[in-house]
């Protein structure tokens, strides 16, 4: 008896310094980890919608609109309550810090139900460093999986006493707390019912047995089981009756929402889901760095686990998880959880509710080496001071890993560096730009954060299972932000958006990623300003702003249902908490057998003993041998490979080190020769999307090898053909640079007219909506010929069009089909057109249209083009004299010979041509744009080659339909196409300069 | 409780006993007001009330005295305002009492003339008819009758004469600007010059004039096409002052022929040779 009490009290004060470890370590760093998380911000503007509009669950900001209740409020409820008082991002940090306080009571309280309270305070301080508590905490920052787990930990003691003691006031607690459990995750309610909620059953059940039922074979013991579960059915059927009735009760819109609007769209690929065996890296992240010490403890978990039939729930829960977890390693979870789900789910979260269950059995055994049988068998052995020092490795060890873990973020970067948002709220807020919609590219998940902050609203959004435009869920796109990591779906998807810009008032790009440059500038939009943060603002012309969008309606009592009852929940839980506390808390759960204090068998001792120390210390030098000691020029081909590596993440003088050491090549001279020489789209606005590396010939010491790169670029893929030659000098190999020839232009200083023109603003200083004499005007622009065409299943439309005002000008372009059902589709011009012409200048354009199966079936009746003109300031200067041939190469391709010559005083970083194919009448029959992948320095020009396949002869020239032009909306007579002697004298090849200058934004 | 319900009981009588408040009395009612020139009086009892004006764009707030049974407004404060129906509104509580009439602005206010025009951009290339729309207002934007004219507005239509220029419709309003543009070249001369030391050729294009002999705009975009027989070359250039330079390499002194174009407008075909 004296004991306990002194177990007791010594549980007590370890849930104690748990708790306050929370704060101090969690506490006090969870506000710099937050902005390097992969869902705080998320959370965080939610909660910013819930202080805006509590009762109003649609959102307009993202996606053009959606729901909220398509995720339980309760966590976004608080955080937006807390955040009355605070700021958001602390308000965050204080709902963390309480949760996590609230897990570790969990914890303990959950421990208690297999052992006694000393191990429960060890359970407790192990949430502390728990690395996949950690990893949820610091590096996900999934708050509403942390609230789940926390109050489903603290309900469950309260059902097995129900379950066993069959007195009411346990279930009105268990249910209170679990109500807490469904309003803030649903994903943890339902999946905790079978992990958590049935093994706690099932060990109330078991314990309710006499000894000896529990002691004999195990087909009586599940008969008498099953026998007890009969009898307690009314309690089993009053629990499971009332439980459904809050999962489906207390969260009922979300379920209404589900079931209204069906999650159809195409799964996106999560880490979680991978064959851990293929890609290490997802392993690394999603199973090895949560699952570190349990796969540590193994044996001792394994053992403790399954010794006791009370634990049989708990064990089959335990190794369930801990397979789901492993995602696509194996074709059990797919099979198990179905294709449906498996696509859905992140199942790093089975492995995260492996890693619960398995704390007390962690604790057990930790205790135990700690002090004591296990303890005592090492001493016995090899001294207290050699198991003094073997859990002082062990320890430290771990907490070294666990270092390693809250700086996971820093090693492998989630997100990219933290944006100062303050300026781009400056620019939302001045001169209406809010009436548009804007776009972020590269800001990871602090476009969530940027939304949080403003009233603006994006096309983009970061929560997947709301969104619903056609252009989102048809791909596996995360989010249009980070397309360039979805492939080339991403891409497309981000390409329909910037082309078809005016279907959703997109308007403003934030851009902190100049891969997407060329995609932008070739897709019509312009850079406006580089913000003081350094974020490029790019701009489309001619953009409507947003039409509202009306609000999927949500019946008031739902609204008001979605606003009260979750946090009505909580506070009800914390109501009945101190009730409880007060007037009815027993010393003891129940006489709940807690024997098993015995010596674990010697292959668990052992192996649980030293695994934790060798898995540890493994684990950090193979970091350690990663980032500091892999032999990188180890062969010809890892050398390859590691220059190309280094080369594409711009580590350039990693890549100078893989040269052959020579006095006379050093650094300088490399970035030197890089500077003039490289640049242009590869590698620039690249990124390397595979290699391959061939020897053509290797001797003892040198070597010649073919490299072949393929490279993904935000105008598709370029592929790149390369010849080294190696030579093996102390122990590595190493790349002979390339003999550089420096092409030197005759001037020593070059210079050049522009005429540049600045849009003088005439708006009246006035809140009040400008009146017709403050707007600059709309300028002139006339069709010089309108065409549409049909070669296979493709169709499109091809035209010309002149600025015929005295200004420069940005065009939109835009075709409409009318259909004989009343109905119309609108399609927009994409990358074959110049979007500014300056004075009285022309450009080809072509506009793809639908597939000639679509078409067919929905019976054209009328063609309606549109032009809206624009003043600009920039983006007329496409680039220097080019002079082309052509060459006819048969069936109907030909190879155009182009020669560019920069007489600029910038450097062109993507030289690019528009291509038009005209007949000998003068009518456009295709337009195409071609880039290049090498800059053209000021001064110097560039030759290169580029095949071209005409399509006179395969496509046909559709006149039945009645085509209408409209210019800024007034009908306009489309200009009698003139015969072009230049295309003529070119075999019908007619090309224009269009490329792309990045450094002076003035002239672009 | 007995007590409880007495007094809810008396609370429930007084509240209903309670008088609605008497509707002040306009003692000297006019149907047109002239602003900054009269004073209002009604006869009322002492209430708080709260006395606006409602004119068809805003609500103001009065001043009011009260003096023997007599609430006077005073509207000497408003200077002007925009002219129309308009009432006056006592508010007290819930209860309001509103008084309607004619407001309008003393006389002597001072007018503003308006001259729109449109289209405000012309050229020669279509035609330099423009309509003009003249009307007044005052200070207050009141629309005012024209002096000796029996209507609000006068529209004419006018040639403008086709010199290039930025007008103002009304002197020193630079909104009022509208603006007489160039039109396209009619032709285009272009001279060249072999340049030995830079090993090219000198290209002056210019002057470029419209129909009228204005001088075509800067920044019009010149395409030089030129060819050895082998190449086909397209420089562009642009036009300053009516005219633009462009410099041809020619290293090895090639011939070229040359055809330099604005729109469909083109230069004869010059050969360029050393």
């Amino acid at each position: 008896m004296e004991s306990r009490v002194w177990k007791d009290y010594i549980g007590k004060k370890l849930l104690l310094v748990a708790m306050s470890m929370v704060l101090i370590t969690h506490g006090s760093i969870f506000y710099y980890t937050l902005p390097q998380t992969y869902d705080a911000y998320v959370h965080i503007f939610f909660a910013d919608h819930y202080s805006r509009f509590w009762f109003e669950p649609w959102e307009y900001r993202w996606y053009t609109g959606f729901l909220t209740i398509s995720y339980p409020p309760l966590v976004h409820q608080m955080v937006a309550l807390i955040s009355k008082i605070f700021p958001l991002k602390v308000a965050f940090c204080i709902y963390a810090i309480i949760v996590m306080e609230i897990l570790v009571i969990g914890v303990y309280r959950f421990s208690k139900l297999f052992f006694d309270k000393t191990t429960a305070g060890v359970a407790a301080l192990l949430v502390v460093v728990l690395s996949s508590i950690v990893e949820t905490l610091h590096v996900y920052g999934q708050m509403p999986t942390l609230t789940g787990i926390s109050f489903l930990l603290n309900s469950l003691p309260f059902l097995y006493q129900f379950i066993r003691k069959g007195k009411p006031i346990y279930l009105i607690m268990a249910l209170s707390f679990l109500g807490v459990v469904v309003s803030s995750h649903h994903v943890t309610a339902i999946f905790g019912m079978a992990f958590f909620i049935a093994p706690t059953i099932f060990m109330a059940l078991v314990d309710n047995l006499p000894l000896e039922i529990r002691k004999g074979n195990l087909i009586r013991f599940g008969l008498a089981v099953m026998t007890k579960a009969f009898r307690k059915f009314k309690s089993l059927a009053i629990f499971g009756g009332l439980m459904g009735f809050l999962a489906v009760g207390l969260i009922f819109p979300y379920w209404y929402w589900s079931k209204a609007y069906p999650i159809t769209q195409v799964s996106i690929p999560h880490g979680s889901r991978d064959n851990f065996l293929q890609n290490f890296s997802s392993g690394l992240v999603f199973y090895v760095i949560p699952l570190a010490l349990i796969i540590a403890l193994l044996p001792a978990i394994s053992f403790a686990i399954t010794q006791k039939k009370r634990f049989i729930g708990w064990a089959v829960a335990f190794f369930v998880c801990l397979l789901l977890g492993s995602g696509g390693t194996t074709p059990i979870p797919i099979k198990v959880l179905g294709k449906n789900a498996f696509n859905i789910l992140t199942l790093d979260r089975f492995g995260f509710w492996a890693s619960i269950i398995a704390i007390p059995f962690m604790a057990k055994f930790i205790y135990s080496f700690l002090s004591g049988p296990v303890q005592d068998f090492w001493v016995k052995r090899i001294k207290r001071s050699n198991h003094f020092i073997l859990s002082v490795l062990s320890g430290f060890s771990y907490l070294v890993f666990l270092v390693f873990v809250f700086y996971l973020a820093r090693f492998r970067p989630l997100q990219p560096k933290e944006i100062e948002i303050q300026p781009i709220l400056n620019f939302l807020n001045r001169d209406e730009h809010m009436r548009w919609r804007y776009l972020t590219l590269g800001f990871g998940d602090q476009m969530a954060w940027l939304s949080a902050n403003s009233l603006a609203a994006t096309v983009d959004g970061n929560y997947h299972s709301a969104r619903r435009l056609p252009e989102l869920t048809t791909r596996p796109v995360e989010r249009l932000e980070n397309a360039k990591f979805s492939g080339d779906q991403g891409l497309a998807s981000l390409r329909d958006f910037l082309v078809n810009s005016e279907k959703y008032s997109l308007k403003y790009v934030f851009s902190n990623d100049r891969y997407y440059d060329p995609l932008l500038y070739f897709s019509g939009w312009n850079r406006t300003i580089r913000l003081e943060n350094g974020i490029m603002v790019w701009e489309k012309g001619n953009i409507s702003t947003i039409v509202p969008v009306e609000p999927v309606k949500v019946s008031k009592f739902l609204r008001y249902a979605w606003g009260i009852l979750p946090v009505g929940s909580l506070i009800l839980a914390i109501l009945l908490t101190s009730f409880y506390l007060v007037r009815i808390k027993d010393p003891d759960y129940s006489e709940s057998p807690r024997e098993m204090d015995k010596y674990y068998p010697k292959w668990v001792i052992y192996l649980s003993s030293f695994t934790p120390v060798l898995f540890f210390t493994g684990f950090l030098l193979f970091q350690v041998y990663e980032l500091l000691l892999v032999k990188e020029q180890k062969d010809p081909v890892t050398t390859m490979l590691n220059y190309y590596n280094h080369l594409d993440f711009q580590e350039f003088e990693k890549v100078w080190h893989f040269y052959v050491p020579d006095p006379t090549y050093t650094l300088d001279q490399y970035l030197l020769e890089k500077s003039v020489g490289d640049g242009g789209l590869l590698p620039s606005y690249a990124k390397l999307d595979s290699i391959g590396v061939n020897i053509l010939e290797k001797n003892k010491d040198s070597a010649r090898v073919k490299v072949f790169t393929r490279w993904r670029t935000s105008l598709g893929h370029q592929e790149k053909l390369d010849t080294f030659k190696l030579f093996y000098l102390q122990k590595k190999w190493y790349v002979q640079p390339h003999r550089y020839q420096a092409e030197i232009p005759d001037a020593q200083v070059r210079n050049y007219n522009y005429n540049l023109f600045k849009k003088m603003g005439k708006r009246v200083i006035s809140s009040f909506p400008s009146v017709k004499d403050d707007r600059v005007k709309k300028p002139f622009a006339a069709f010089k010929q309108i065409n549409f065409f049909r070669n296979g299943e493709s169709n499109y439309i091809t035209g010309e069009i002149l600025n015929s005002d005295d200004i420069p000008i940005n065009v939109a372009i835009s075709a409409r089909l009318n259909f004989k059902n009343h109905t119309s589709r609108n399609y927009y011009t994409s990358t074959g057109f110049q979007y500014n012409l300056s004075p009285k200048a022309s450009s080809g354009f072509q506009i793809d249209l639908d597939n000639s199966c679509t078409i067919d079936s929905l019976r054209l009746e009328s063609i309606e083009i549109y032009a809206n003109t624009d003043v600009s300031e920039r983006g007329y200067i496409h680039g220097g004299i080019t002079a082309y041939k052509v060459r006819d190469l048969g069936l109907d391709k030909c190879l155009v010979d182009v020669h560019i010559l920069d007489e600029l005083t910038t450097e062109i970083n993507i030289p690019a041509i528009l291509v038009e194919e005209k007949d000998r009448k003068g009518i456009i029959w295709q337009t195409k744009l071609q880039v290049f992948t090498t800059a053209v320095r000021s001064g110097l020009s560039l030759d290169f080659h580029q095949p071209f396949q005409k399509v006179q002869n395969d496509a046909h020239r559709i006149q039945v339909f009645p085509i209408y032009a409209f210019i800024n909306g007034t009908s306009r007579k489309i200009i009698p196409t003139v015969v072009d002697p230049i295309a003529n004298a070119n075999d019908g090849i007619v090309i224009i300069p269009n490329c792309f200058m990045s450094q002076e934004i003035y002239l672009q | 409780m007995r007590v409880f319900w007495v007094l809810i009981f008396i609370l429930i009588f007084l509240v209903s006993c309670m008088k609605d408040p008497k509707a002040p009395i306009w003692i000297d009612p006019v149907d047109t007001l002239l602003l900054n020139h009269q004073n209002l009086h009604f006869k009322t009892e002492n209430l708080d009330w709260k006395a606006f004006l409602r004119t068809e764009i805003q609500p103001i707030s009065i001043p009011w005295t009260y003096s023997h049974g007599i609430l006077s407004l005073s509207l000497k404060d408003i200077s002007g305002i925009v002219e129309g129906p308009a009432d006056f509104s006592f508010i007290y509580k819930d209860k309001s009492y509103d008084y309607s009439f004619y407001l309008k602005n003393p006389s002597g206010i001072k007018l503003i003339h308006r001259d729109y025009r449109s289209p405000k951009d012309l050229n020669p290339d279509s035609n330099l008819e423009q309509q003009k729309i003249v009307h007044q207002i005052d200070i207050y934007r009141n629309l005012k009758e024209l002096p000796n004219k029996d209507s609000l507005f006068e529209e004419t239509w006018i040639q403008l004469k086709p010199k290039v220029a930025t007008y103002r419709a009304i002197a020193n309003l630079p909104l009022s600007s509208f603006y007489v543009q160039a039109g396209s070249a009619v032709n285009i001369p272009v001279q060249s010059k072999y340049n030995p030391i830079k090993e090219g050729y000198d290209i002056q294009i210019g002057p470029l004039k419209d129909r009228i002999g204005n001088l075509v705009s800067d920044g019009t975009l010149l395409s030089l096409d030129y060819g050895d027989g082998l190449f086909s070359y397209h420089l562009e250039t642009t036009i300053l002052e009516g005219y633009a330079h462009a410099f041809i390499f020619a290293k090895r002194k090639n011939k070229f022929t040359l055809q330099v174009k604005v729109n469909e407008t083109a230069s004869e075909i010059i050969r360029l040779n050393p």
